[in-house]
């Protein structure tokens, strides 16, 4: 939860929960804005790998309250194309929601698009890959956080400086379902060493944590940083939560509200077991 | 300015036409500790020839000559009836006696009932005095003047635990709100569970909603203006209290060989005032000094010195220290030209400052806000028909919007030093009370304000002059280009900005008891509290308007029906109003307002409007008082992309504001059984805060992820509650000087687990969808101790 912006939200949620706050699970009627198609495309180059094994995961949104929230979509066309020498890369059908390429093409800070023919829709996107700094360091502290006991990993990074970079740290445990991701900028920290800390206190010695720093655009920052903050607590210092809004349109209808994102990323990927 | 003034002075005078006639004046006090008196209602019966006193207790009345009944009233003390021959001019001082009315009698008479006013245009005004606020039931005991005045119709606010308050559908930086005329910017201790003002050293207090006069101006929705006591001017008194969260002592008396007085408060939470919190080591704070001194240095001339300094600190395990607090200072001359003219000169200095370190990132954080605030105000009591106020003010603010220091070698952060900002803020004001018959009387008047943005600054200019722009590929609002940046030196005009504000005040009476008033103002705004938070937090900061973030204009219209029933046993308070907010500013999606040079890249321009009914009764005399307010009201805001492009926020529709209540009920009662024990109780019924519920879902990174649409279209469960207080004052008290009283109280006696919010989320152990209701106050005992020699 190392982060400056949602460190000060999380003060007030502290406060809040320190002082008086009691919390129980409710039922609750919620709004239903009906189906709408899903776009995880969620291009990931691990460093130190070739990167040709690409997936794209389409769905369709759900109901907030329901027992069945996979809703895979198939029997759509799903192309990604390098623009500087027209590549296409075909992701093929899986038939469970899955579109896989094994000859994808990844480059540093080139242009990318993605067309998904669905339906009546083409849906597309343009993003570029982001490079990200290597994780320089580990560290497991269990004095770090509010309760003495509780178990923290922080991952250091350096920033490189002169240059706008956005981040994404995702941390995904062993031990629970909840994968945690923290959207990172360098606007007040450029050149620095940076680092992203996972803590929870369920969380023990060897359990198994999946650690990735992305780099990611601007753009997509600001969407990871909205989803980030709107999937976490509400309390009254939080901000009204908003509509999402990706980069993936429907090029026969730009009103329809497509879901997800297209992003191209670097990854530095460590796998860490709890001390 | 100055020339205005002067031309009014020497206009003044010459429509006076005082043959056969004289006038009364003097000063109104109270007869056990010397305080002079505000609003108390003077009258020559059988005439309708009457005034209230000033802040000062001043006032002055002109008749033909003759002999009268002057009849002096005001809530909570005895009726003044006097005999007068007028063939002079005269100068009557009165003190009146509290009313201490003897509850075994039968009928209880009390001259000052808290009726209302039929006669005077001013209406959408609520009075308090110190006695009554310290009546109601409180959370923990704690008195708390900004929750008790929203126990009055239109007024709520962002939920419990939330800073500040709503005025009819206006914004919680909308709110002029003083303390003996230095302007607090926060009004909150603990973020919103108590208020930074401390009963024992307030006079009492009035909420401008509406129909504010045009001595008043700066903000857009309402006028609090807090007047702390003077000091006991005949004896040396100390009050004290102990409760669950503070403690507080007061000491006042005479001083200056009994050519004044002084008083000074204190008041200061427990370390570790939350059983929570005592199994680690964080700490959470407050505490807060007033202070006030007078010196009539003659019978025309007197000086005041007000002051105020107030601190909360909050300290989590060492990993966040985080400090806020006003503070305040005010030196006041009055002066009597003659029994006609009245003046008041004012020097007044206030600041708010807050600080956060957060220690694991290294980073620390102050940002402040000062102002330097010179005003005149006079008032000219002309003759029976025309009085005027006038006057001129002028407000010199410094804002240091942060700074970010590293803590340490290791931060993480580098230095950032946000531009300082200044601003003047002046303004020019004449208002005139006219009776125009005897039924009918206006009070009608112009503001003319301007405001300055100062050098020293740099201003980013940006591509097409837009600081926002519309991405129409990806659909979101984006930070402009900036393509060049304007130095500006200091002291050099950024920006300029004027406006006439008319104010507009009516009262037609229909019959003894009854009376129509009707009102307009507007009202010019030029201070913004930067905030995208359902409720205010500490850290936000004020900025002034400049050339991206135009002044905040506010225009309302209130009717109302007034009316006193079974001789000023009840009243009742009817008002309807209309308010309109031009430049009310929302925030784009993911605004990054933290330590934020260009606020201008963050924010869209929009609206606001709020309209509602209030309905107030109240009881005004026996052994049970109290009243029954009731509002019903819509408050919201649209924000359309305007030369940004794209629909804006919310599709550039209107959208519910977090403090918009369709209803809002509180009844609120005082019963006293006996000389030892009274009862108090209120309750209260409000329709949940608008929020916004997810429409659905959507798996993503492995995790399910709300999706939202319209803004603040859903609400929170109604919030209700009751509180109950009883107080025991022993009998032994009567005859000695140390008296005591015990206040036992409970808040939200049925234990009403109201939401103050509903997140949605997955459940750690299974992933499950789950929404989770967060409450604040559950059931609250409290006791308090409350002394007095």
């Amino acid at each position: 939860m190392h982060k400056l912006y949602i460190r000060i939200p999380l003060f007030f949620i502290l406060i809040n929960s320190l002082l008086y706050s009691c919390t129980e699970v409710v039922d609750v009627d919620v709004p239903n804005g009906g189906e709408r198609l899903v776009i995880e495309a969620s291009i990931d180059w691990e460093k130190g790998t070739l990167g040709q094994l690409q997936t794209i995961k389409l769905s369709t949104s759900t109901p907030y309250f329901t027992s069945n929230p996979e809703a895979p979509v198939t029997g759509a066309i799903v192309t990604v194309t390098k623009e500087d020498d027209g590549m296409q890369f075909v992701f093929t059908d899986q038939n469970n929601g899955n579109y896989i390429t094994t000859n994808f093409v990844p480059e540093l800070n080139q242009s990318y698009s993605l067309e998904i023919i669905y339906e009546d829709g083409i849906y597309v996107a343009n993003e570029t890959l982001m490079s990200v700094s290597s994780i320089t360091e580990i560290e497991q502290d269990t004095s770090s956080g509010f309760s003495e006991d509780e178990i923290a990993v922080t991952i250091y990074f350096d920033d490189p400086v002169g240059v706008e970079n956005f981040y994404l740290g995702e941390f995904i445990p062993s031990h629970s379902p909840l994968i945690n991701f923290q959207a990172l900028n360098d606007r007040l920290t450029d050149g620095n060493q940076k680092f992203v800390e996972y803590n929870d206190e369920d969380i023990k010695a060897g359990d198994l944590l999946e650690i990735s720093l992305l780099g990611i655009s601007e753009n997509y920052y600001t969407y990871m940083n909205i989803l980030e903050n709107q999937s976490g607590d509400g309390g009254p210092f939080s901000t009204t939560p908003v509509q999402l809004v990706g980069n993936c349109k429907n090029q026969n209808n730009l009103n329809e509200e497509v879901l997800g994102y297209f992003r191209l990323s670097e990854v530095d990927k460590i796998i860490y077991t709890i001390q | 300015m100055r020339k205005l003034l002067l031309t009014l002075l020497l206009i003044i005078p010459l429509i006076v036409v005082s043959q056969e006639k004289n006038t009364i004046s003097g000063t109104l006090k109270n007869a056990s500790n010397g305080e002079t008196l505000f609003g108390a209602s003077i009258y020559l019966e059988g005439t309708t020839i009457g005034v209230t006193t000033n802040e000062y207790g001043f006032y002055s009345l002109t008749a033909p000559k003759g002999s009268y009944t002057i009849v002096i009233t005001y809530m909570g003390f005895a009726a003044i009836e006097q005999e007068i021959q007028l063939d002079s001019d005269t100068k009557l001082n009165f003190e009146l006696k509290e009313d201490f009315a003897q509850l075994d009698e039968v009928v209880i008479t009390t001259g000052g009932a808290k009726k209302v006013n039929i006669k005077t245009p001013q209406m959408s005004v609520n009075k308090l005095s110190s006695k009554t606020i310290k009546k109601i039931p409180t959370v923990l005991g704690e008195v708390d003047i900004i929750k008790s005045i929203q126990l009055f119709p239109g007024v709520t606010n962002a939920g419990e635990g939330a800073s500040g308050f709503n005025v009819r559908g206006g914004a919680v930086d909308q709110n002029l709100v003083m303390l003996d005329e230095a302007i607090i910017y926060n009004t909150s201790h603990l973020f919103g569970f108590f208020s930074v003002f401390n009963a024992d050293a307030i006079k009492d207090i009035n909420l401008y909603k509406g129909g504010i006069p045009a001595r008043f101006g700066g903000r857009a929705s309402s006028v609090l203006d807090v007047r702390q006591k003077d000091g006991n001017s005949k004896n040396i008194g100390i009050t004290g209290g102990v409760g669950l969260i503070s403690s507080r002592l007061a000491v006042e008396g005479p001083t200056f060989k009994d050519k004044g007085s002084f008083l000074l408060a204190g008041r200061s939470s427990y370390a570790n005032i939350f059983l929570k919190l005592s199994d680690n080591d964080s700490r959470v704070s407050f505490y807060d000094f007033n202070l006030k001194t007078n010196y009539e240095i003659n019978e025309n001339n007197r000086l005041y010195l007000s002051g105020y300094f107030g601190k909360d600190k909050m300290e989590f395990s060492s990993a966040f220290i985080n400090t806020y607090g006003n503070i305040s200072g005010n030196l006041r001359w009055n002066h009597v030209f003659n029994d006609k003219l009245f003046s008041n000169l004012s020097l007044i200095y206030s600041k708010y400052n807050t600080t956060l370190e957060i220690v694991d990132n290294g980073i620390d954080w102050d940002s402040d806000i000062k102002n330097y605030n010179l005003k005149y105000d006079l008032k000219y009591y002309l003759n029976d028909t025309f009085n005027f106020d006038f006057g001129a003010s002028t407000i010199k603010y410094d804002f240091n919007p942060g700074l970010l220091k590293p803590l340490n070698k290791n931060s993480e952060v580098n230095r950032l030093k946000l531009d300082d900002k200044f601003a003047l803020e002046s303004a020019v004001y004449v208002s005139v009370k006219h009776k125009i018959s005897d039924k009918l009387r206006a009070e009608y008047g112009l503001r003319y304000s301007n405001f300055l943005q100062l050098g020293k600054q740099t201003i980013s200019q940006y591509e097409n002059n837009l600081p926002v722009v519309y991405n129409s590929n990806l659909g979101i609002y984006q930070s402009g280009t900036v393509i060049g940046e304007t130095e500006y030196g200091k002291g050099d005009v950024i920006e300029s900005f004027n406006n006439f504000e008319p104010r507009l005040a009516l009262s037609y009476q229909l019959n003894e008891d009854s009376s129509i008033k009707a009102s307009y103002n507007k009202m010019s705004q030029y201070l913004h509290l930067i905030s995208n938070t359902t409720s205010a937090t500490p850290l936000d900061i004020w900025t002034p308007s400049d050339t991206f973030l135009k002044p905040q204009i506010a225009n309302q219209y209130a009717l109302g029906y007034f009316r006193n029933l079974k001789n000023d046993m009840f009243s009742v308070e009817t008002e309807v109003y209309y308010k309109t907010i031009d430049n009310r500013v929302d925030y784009i999606d993911g605004a990054a307002l933290i330590a934020q040079s260009n606020i201008e890249t963050q924010i869209l321009i929009g609206e606001a409007r709020s309209y509602g009914l209030e309905f107030l009764f109240r009881k005004n005399r026996g052994k049970f008082t109290g009243w029954l307010a009731y509002t019903l009201s819509k408050s919201e805001q649209k924000t359309p992309g305007g030369v940004a492009g794209g629909p804006g926020l919310n599709n550039g529709e209107w959208y519910n504001t977090a403090y918009d209540r369709t209803h809002d009920i509180s009844i609120t009662g005082s019963y006293t059984l006996n000389d030892k024990w009274s009862f108090s109780t209120n309750f209260v019924f409000q329709t949940g805060r608008p929020v916004t519920y997810p429409n659905g879902q959507f798996q993503y990174n492995g995790l399910s992820i709300p999706t939202y649409s319209n803004r603040n279209a859903d609400r929170l469960p109604a919030y209700h509650r009751l509180d109950i207080s009883a107080t025991l004052t022993p009998i032994k008290n009567k005859n000695r000087s140390w008296k005591s009283e015990w206040v036992f109280g409970i808040y939200n006696l049925y234990n009403q687990k109201n939401a103050a919010s509903i997140s949605f989320g997955q459940n750690s152990d299974t992933a499950i969808n789950e929404a989770t209701k967060t409450s604040i106050f559950g059931i609250m005992p409290g006791i308090t101790y409350n002394f007095k020699f």
